[in-house]
């Protein structure tokens, strides 16, 4: 019995830290010295089209640590040039590296875009963290409120899967954008730990970081575009979307895709992406 | 890509460890009563195998659990879950096992297991989980009584879908000396459920459903 009593006493101190937690493995940053060299661009399939001249490097301080994004103003050869600004928030790999071909999507369509390294990812200095993203957002958002060049009243939130935690969590609880547009949007860290094992287990058990879209979707006061692969393979489609999908109120627009992927929703819908994107924009920002 | 694969790798590997795992608890199946007054203690691992860094291998959810002899049939067990407590989680099991048929001829030894797990993440009261679990294990005893193949089905129940889990199991204990005795196992981990487009893509997946897994366990008799 006294062993027993031992033991129990010693699992309780052990309780008093987290020794482990998930949190570390649901980023994966690589560090880089410079940004946007073509020989680290050829895997991601970047055009660069954009030109050097718009591209205009910036710096921010989020917790402390310095972090590093582009300001890119809308392609002028566009209808809708320098009206709507998307902030977008990238998913969970690598760095801006990676999403460029994203960021010349969005260029093209003539939005103004805005993209930043995540504390830790890039050249951002500091360690990722449920916190340190939601900080970076904030700063990036306060960053385009400060542009005296861009329309505050048409900021729109664009994230990518694990970046659709940070725009999801700046439209509910910082500011409500003009739009919101999640693309292969997990539910939440909950939601992924069902999917795994199917106990009712909350994201709390493994994760730190409040990643959370399925309850946060419900106090967003913009319109919303969903966009998901039906074959997401990672974010499956029914055991995430409909907790979002059903959360969120009007109005709300979807695109499932048939056939893409968690990363290649754009590639698969080809001209369809550019288009329905638009016309999105065309509705509800630009009316 | 590679790297992609690899992060994405480490994501699910710890899903994994925790979720799928956790169904009958990396536990091993007791086949056969302490007897009065006697005392064991086992630490058992494994889960569902699921690739990690590419290489398939039993995922280790980890218990470490104590058990005494009430009567000549029947034992009490408690338990604690290691895995969960490098995560910040409390997890605990207590239980009761029943040896309530003995073996004859073909007709093998049975007990029965009742158990409650409970699960807590700290400061965080709403985190509280309970989960009852039942276990029907036959067991036939050979080489002198010495060793043991048993074969059973664990059932762990939730109160959200799904809310009976499965895990039939076939496996062997071995006796080791005096003192020790080892169990390894093969289950089936939720047989009824769909195991095709999880985040977790588990490397044996019968008909597409559930998950293959591999338990070991070591008991030390006190």
């Amino acid at each position: 019995m006294k062993r027993t009593v031992v033991l129990f006493t010693l699992v309780f101190f052990l309780l008093c830290t987290r020794i482990f937690s998930l949190d570390d493995f649901l980023f994966g940053p690589t560090q880089i010295d410079e940004y946007l060299r073509p020989e680290d661009l050829e895997e991601w399939s970047v055009r660069f089209i954009i030109p050097d001249t718009l591209i205009e490097p910036v710096t921010l301080v989020s917790m402390g640590n310095t972090i590093y994004g582009f300001f890119v103003p809308g392609n002028p050869d566009s209808v809708a040039h320098n009206q709507v600004t998307m902030l977008y928030c990238h998913g969970k790999d690598d760095n801006i590296n990676r999403y460029w071909g994203r960021v010349e999507y969005l260029w093209e369509m003539g939005f103004n875009v805005f993209i930043f390294d995540y504390q830790g990812y890039g050249k951002s200095e500091g360690e990722p963290s449920g916190e340190a993203l939601f900080s970076d957002g904030e700063e990036a958002l306060e960053y385009l409120q400060s542009r005296a060049d861009i329309d505050t009243s048409k900021i729109v939130f664009y994230g990518w899967s694990l970046g659709t935690f940070v725009a999801t969590y700046l439209a509910a609880d910082v500011y409500h954008p003009a739009a919101l547009v999640l693309e292969a949007a997990p539910a939440s860290v909950t939601a992924l730990l069902h999917d795994s094992g199917l106990l009712n287990l909350p994201g709390s058990y493994v994760a730190d970081a409040d990643f959370d879209n399925e309850n946060r979707i419900a106090d967003i006061e913009c319109p919303l575009l969903m966009m998901h692969g039906r074959d997401d393979d990672f974010v499956v489609f029914d055991r995430h979307v409909p907790l979002i999908w059903d959360n969120a109120e009007e109005p709300k627009e979807n695109v499932w895709v048939g056939r893409a992927t968690h990363d290649d929703i754009p590639e698969i819908l080809g001209n369809l992406y550019h288009e329905r994107i638009i016309e999105f924009m065309n509705q509800y920002v630009l009316e | 890509m590679r790297r992609k694969k690899i992060s994405r790798m480490l994501v699910i590997f710890f899903l994994a460890m925790l979720c799928l795992g956790l169904f009958q608890c990396g536990t091993v199946a007791s086949v056969r009563p302490l007897g009065t007054g006697k005392s064991s203690i086992t630490f058992s691992s494994g889960g569902p195998v699921a690739p990690v860094f590419d290489i398939s291998m039993p995922l280790p959810y980890t218990v470490l659990r104590y058990r005494r002899g009430i009567n000549k049939s029947t034992d009490v067990h408690g338990g604690i879950h290691t895995t969960m407590l490098i995560l910040g989680n409390l997890g605990l099991d207590v239980g009761i096992t029943k040896h309530v048929v003995s073996q004859l001829g073909l007709r093998p030894a049975l007990c029965i297991e009742a158990s409650i797990y409970g699960f807590y993440h700290m400061h965080e009261l709403s985190s509280v989980r309970v989960y009852p679990a039942l276990s029907l294990i036959g067991s036939y005893q050979f080489a002198n009584q010495r060793h043991a193949v048993y074969f059973g089905n664990q059932t762990m129940m939730q109160f959200t879908s799904p809310y009976v889990v499965l895990a039939p199991l076939i496996g062997f204990e071995f006796s080791i000396g005096r003192k020790l005795l080892l169990n390894l196992e093969t289950k089936w981990y939720a047989p009824t459920e769909e195991s095709e487009r999880r985040a977790v893509d588990y490397s044996i997946k019968p008909l597409d459903y559930g998950a293959l897994g591999f338990v070991w366990g070591l008991s030390y008799r006190l």
